[in-house]
């Protein structure tokens, strides 16, 4: 009976307590299940009209409100800020929204936002072509070829080559390229093997030694399991026709073939599709080649072109136009790298590993419905982008001259 | 003189199918009305649902009176034709007394005489909005005009009570409950919002709608002062497909917008497909060891999927199409399977001199293998069949495959008819 007029008590003062914080922020009590209703929803129509100075005060009042505070506002306040491009203050505030959820999935949001703020007030350096650093005496050195092989470890390649400098700096592209191609082109993959690459010192040797490479390749890589021992290899040319150091092998072939074998791993035994197994190794080399943005816009705005159906089903060996699938591979490529974030990039992977059309991999990674005009729409939007890019290499061309 | 025959044409219909009755009272009280026979010692009475039997002993009385309907002819007839009011309250009689029909042919009687009564066009489920009489549809389509327009307060106020009046039928009392729930979550009265919803999960029947009403109120339980915090931009294609203009970015917004509760309905879907995801790949350890096990986790995944359709319409259609893939490989393995063991009879044909007992079990044998492969053929496209476009191949294949097993059953049959 005690226990139960405590029990009373401890209601009532509650209830009065609860009431009078109501009463502190004027509003009826009957609303106080979830204060500032109205205040919170004026400060989000505020944030929604781009009014984000008033947004920003609204729910910051409302944040640190003296008897009263409501995190959430948090929320508000850091994605007005985060608008106005005050990402470090914006940081502030979605660590403060971060200590007031136990939300996973607010938790996740507010840590990739702070990751997003950081990422905004600190834009990741271009990368740089290794041929580009390399001055003339470098490149000349680069080019001779000794009589012994030297060999270079680091932590995921052993590199032989005829060069102790070139081994060297071979090794330590290998790991930048591999760092990128996993990290940014892949949306996070691991690659925890060692992967031997061979420069040979030119096209003959190279094609003496590279097994099954083309006769008009500078490199290429294999992958093979024998007697349960897996080889992974990647051979490369050291000196042009003119025997000189064939810059190419660093800036585009090395990371190029490299994509490749880190793809064949990915992929195992599924089939990945030609256009993305191609358009992923151009998009890991350094630069992206002009002539090739400006043929795939030319091809998509005429009759020449691949279309996207056609192109997702492209196979080798039935490749009558290459010059103009491997356009429109990498523009494709990189018109989808783009506009969806490495989270729904890494899921897309995943489900075209799977075995899923590129459509249905697509919208499973994006969460959408099913759409039967889906790959028509997508068509229309890479073709307009194709068109764009192409456009804007010609301007620059044209402002160079 | 066209409005008199229109009315004589009016009473005929009205006073058609009217016939006379009688009431029989049993020794124990029960009571009767229909048309009633005597035959020897039997009292039968004719009721609309059929014709009662009872020995005379168990007959306390039978007494001659009007049915509904003769009573209703007797009104009709001393009713004055041309008073509105007067046939309407005739039609209001006629309807208690369940003769619906005959009041359904005065109302139309009396609209025809006056267009805007107003008693008889609320009792036929018209509805007056803005000084206009609209039938239940064409109100229920102004109505949600009003609600993108934004008139909440019209429609709280005036048009919803208008319309819940005017609702006879379940589906009606639903739509407009669904619409009152939204104009309240429009409005930005997020508890009595949450309420409505919770309500309609009672009401509705246990499917698609009824998920989706109790997903609503869960979110705005969670979520009391209607923000909503949304973690990628919506619509999720809208960058991709270069629609970006018209989406909301990631962050909070307001419940109130309707896109914004999608996107929270679809963050709740995601949930679902990665639980239908992880049951799929359990059941693809299973099936090659055990069959059975794998089906009721494909089951499993089956609901989970429902639940995110529910939430998102067709937004687990692609794992759906995957199921039915992988159960159509299953059954092509029985397939495979009972098509070898056919060859394995077939061969015996060609090579050994058979007795003709054992040449007719043989073709039985291959007509049982047969058989088995149609049953299954014909499972393959009952699994197909909600996908017709996905799974075009599968069907054509099975449809192939079924014509040939009908074309080869046909001649193993006739071998055993002897008509070969």
């Amino acid at each position: 009976m005690v226990g139960t007029e405590r029990y009373s008590l401890i209601c009532v003062l509650l209830a009065g307590g609860l009431a009078l914080c109501a009463a502190a922020v004027g509003m009826s009590p009957l609303s106080a299940s979830s204060p500032y209703i109205g205040e919170i929803q004026q400060s989000l129509d505020n944030l929604d009209s781009r009014q984000y100075v008033k947004a920003e005060q609204e729910a910051l009042a409302l944040a640190s409100h003296p008897t009263c505070p409501m995190p959430r506002a948090w929320a508000v306040v850091a994605a007005a800020r985060q608008r106005q491009g005050q990402y470090a203050s914006a940081s502030r505030a979605y660590r403060l929204f971060l200590a007031s959820t136990e939300s996973p999935a607010m938790r996740d949001y507010a840590l990739q936002q702070i990751e997003a703020c950081r990422r905004a007030a600190e834009p990741p350096a271009m990368p740089v072509a290794p041929g580009s650093k390399l001055d003339r005496d470098a490149r000349a050195r680069l080019a001779e070829v000794h009589d012994e092989t030297y060999t270079e470890s680091t932590e995921h390649f052993i590199v032989r080559a005829r060069n102790p400098e070139l081994a060297r700096l071979v090794a330590a592209e290998a790991e930048v390229s591999l760092e990128r191609i996993c990290r940014v082109i892949l949306a996070g993959q691991d690659y925890p093997h060692s992967v031997r690459i061979n420069v040979w010192p030119d096209h003959d040797t190279y094609l003496a030694h590279a097994a099954d490479a083309p006769e008009w390749s500078g490199g290429s890589f294999r992958f093979f399991v024998q007697d349960g021992l897996v080889t992974r290899q990647i051979d490369l040319t050291q000196r042009d026709a003119e025997k000189q150091l064939a810059v190419i092998m660093l800036d585009r072939v090395l990371p190029h073939e490299l994509c490749h074998l880190v793809l064949r791993e990915y992929f195992g035994d599924a089939a990945c599709p030609l256009f993305l197994n191609e358009g992923l190794a151009m998009m890991a080399e350094y630069e992206p080649e002009a002539a090739r943005i400006e043929l795939a816009g030319k091809v998509v705005a005429g009759q020449a072109r691949i279309a996207l159906a056609a192109l997702l089903v492209r196979r080798r060996y039935d490749l009558d136009r290459p010059g103009v699938f491997y356009a429109e591979a990498f523009s494709f490529v990189e018109f989808l790298h783009g506009r969806i974030t490495p989270r729904q990039f890494k899921a897309f992977l995943r489900h075209v590993k799977d075995g899923c059309t590129i459509a249905d991999a697509l919208q499973r990674s994006l969460y959408a419905p099913a759409d039967e005009e889906f790959l028509a729409s997508l068509a229309s939007a890479w073709e307009d982008h194709a068109l764009a890019q192409s456009q804007y290499i010609r301007a620059l061309a044209s402002a160079g001259r | 003189m066209a409005r008199r025959v229109v009315f004589a044409g009016c009473l005929v219909a009205l006073l058609a199918g009217v016939c006379p009755a009688d009431k029989l009272i049993l020794i124990d009280g029960r009571t009767f009305i229909g048309t009633v026979a005597v035959e020897g010692d039997t009292v039968l009475i004719t009721v609309p649902y059929g014709t009662l039997r009872f020995p005379k002993t168990q007959v306390e009385r039978i007494e001659l009176m009007d049915t509904p309907e003769q009573e209703f002819r007797k009104k009709l007839g001393e009713a004055a034709l041309d008073d509105p009011n007067a046939l309407y309250g005739l039609a209001q009689w006629a309807e208690k007394n369940s003769l619906s029909r005959q009041a359904g042919d005065l109302y139309a009687l009396v609209l025809k005489l006056k267009p805007d009564h107003a008693p008889t066009r609320l009792a036929v489920g018209f509805v007056l909005l803005d000084q206009r009489w609209l039938t239940f549809d064409q109100a229920l389509q102004q109505a949600r005009g009003k609600l993108e327009a934004g008139s909440y307060a019209a429609l709280l106020d005036d048009v919803l009570p208008a319309l819940g009046a005017a609702a006879r039928t379940r589906d009606q009392q639903i739509q407009i409950a669904d619409l009152t729930a939204c104009t309240f979550l429009r409005s930005r009265q997020f508890d009595v919002a949450r309420q409505k919803f919770l309500e309609l999960t009672d009401k509705a029947a246990p499917d698609a709608n009824s998920m989706r009403y109790a997903a609503i109120a869960s979110i705005l339980e969670k979520n009391p002062d209607g923000m909503y915090v949304l973690r990628e931009t919506y619509p999720p294609s809208a960058t991709l497909l270069g629609d970006a203009s018209a989406s909301i970015q990631p962050g909070p917004a307001s419940l109130a917008k309707e896109m914004v509760l999608e996107a929270a309905l679809r963050d709740l879907a995601k949930r679902d497909i990665a639980a239908g995801r992880a049951l799929m790949d359990e059941a693809q350890k299973l099936e090659l060891t055990d069959p059975d096990p794998a089906a009721q986790k494909y089951a499993q995944a089956q609901q989970a999927f429902d639940r995110a359709d529910a939430l998102v319409p067709d937004i687990a259609r692609s794992y759906r199409v995957e199921i039915a893939r992988r159960k159509i490989a299953a059954i092509r393995k029985d397939v495979k399977d009972d098509a070898e063991k056919f060859d394995q009879q077939m061969d015996k044909l060609g090579v050994r001199d058979l007795a003709p007992k054992a040449f007719k079990d043989l073709i039985l044998r291959m007509i049982h293998h047969l058989d088995n492969t149609r049953d299954d053929l014909k499972r393959v496209l009952v699994a197909a069949k909600p996908f017709p476009r996905e799974l075009v191949l599968e069907i054509k294949w099975a449809e192939l495959d079924l014509a040939r097993v009908e074309k080869m059953r046909m001649i193993l049959v006739s071998k055993l008819d002897g008509r070969d």
